[in-house]
């Protein structure tokens, strides 16, 4: 499982053990809340079957945080809207992809709330935009698919919902390549504006699907023992961060390494995209470099963290 | 939530990752691609979950 080496199978693997994970949990907090929120046994145990039984849209998993976070927050009307939205059955893609408005309102404002830390950074894409930002993306995939499938099947095992926003095109505006959230099991959201080029959008997909892997990872617990109030520099991002997110930018930078080392071994590149790939493949290496000293120098791993950076070590190690 | 009086409190250690929900490392995961784009920041304070101590 903790393998660099991606695979559909493993995508799958982690999915089925997330959506078992969310149903246990779900099934108890139903049953130490559900009198209140008026979900009777039988209609719990129909939910659970449901989530256990196929792919399940980001949104169950958001819901089930939301309505943990409402029970916390004493807010019992909230906690009834988010059951309403655990029973409904929502429709499930296979790495689809769409607008971050192209969807009901409820779902849209979860996404921003939950992938943003300003809801404004992002706005809705324009028609063209995001006509040229969904033929990107699929051909990044095609390159994928011929170049390195076994990473292209992953993703794709990993990913329900590909969620594409435009950030700012003032150069000097805070922006964004692309974001992934816990609550968000199955869901990227990635910035129309972020790349120019597919290589570099099948770079976003290796990274962002990258963080949904640690998490599926970390479903029995967390990378770090380091509290949240420890900040560290880290190699992808000018503010402090948790060593929990130092630990994940280090990893899916040896992620990128091995997409664009894989690709540009395949000869699929042209030679403009080889130029880029070399280039690439210099900097992720100084970026994992970074991180990785960062961690060694302050991160306190667990057992599912220490597994997981060692093997992006020894891949990084191989790849020298 | 309450109700006549009652709250109801969950179990921590029976929810779905909720140690990687808290604060600072819930959320956001925003990092730039190799410099190819501007400055960015976004440090996300978090959710707040209430009182949790003893309940991770």
């Amino acid at each position: 499982m903790m393998t660099f080496e991606p695979s559909a199978e493993r995508g799958w693997a982690l999915d089925r053990r997330m959506r078992e994970r969310l149903a246990q949990s779900l099934g108890y907090v139903f049953e130490a809340a559900g009198d209140l929120l008026a979900v009777a046994p039988g209609e719990a145990e129909r939910i659970a079957a449901a989530i256990r039984a196929k792919p399940q849209s980001p949104h169950r998993f958001g819901a089930y945080y939301d309505l943990v976070l409402a029970i916390e927050a004493g807010d019992t009307g909230r906690a009834l809207q988010l059951c309403d939205q655990l029973r409904a059955d929502l429709e499930c893609g296979a790495a689809s992809l769409a607008g971050i408005d192209d969807r009901p309102e409820w779902q849209a404002e979860r996404y921003r709330r939950m992938f943003l830390s300003d809801v404004g950074m992002a706005e809705q894409p324009g028609p063209d935009l995001l006509a040229e930002y969904a033929e990107r993306v699929a051909a990044a995939f095609r390159l994928l698919d011929a170049g390195y499938p076994e990473l292209a099947g992953e993703i794709r095992a990993l990913l329900r919902e590909i969620v594409v926003a435009a950030g700012p095109e003032d150069p000097r505006a805070l922006t964004f390549d692309g974001a992934s959230c816990y609550m968000l099991w199955g869901a990227v959201l990635l910035n129309a504006r972020g790349q120019t080029n597919v290589l570099d959008t099948a770079q976003a997909l290796a990274h962002e699907s990258g963080h949904n892997l640690l998490f599926g990872f970390c479903a029995d617990g967390p990378l770090v023992e380091n509290a949240d109030e420890e900040l560290f520099a880290s190699p992808l991002r000018k503010d402090l961060r948790p060593m929990d997110g130092v630990v994940h930018a280090t990893y899916v930078v040896a992620r990128m390494h091995q997409a664009v080392s894989r690709l540009l071994e395949s000869g699929l590149l042209d030679g403009e995209q080889q130029a880029a790939a070399r280039k690439d493949l210099a900097l992720h290496r100084a970026n994992f470099d970074a991180g990785d000293g960062v961690v060694r120098e302050g991160g306190r791993l667990t057992r599912t963290g220490a597994e997981a950076l060692d093997a992006a070590r020894r891949y990084m190690a191989a790849a020298a | 939530m309450k109700r006549d009086n009652a709250t109801v409190k969950l179990d921590w250690t029976r929810l779905l990752g909720f140690e990687q929900v808290v604060e600072h490392r819930e959320a956001m995961r925003m990092e730039r691609i190799g410099g190819k784009v501007g400055d960015k920041v976004g440090q996300k304070t978090g959710v707040k979950i209430g009182q949790k101590e003893g309940r991770k």
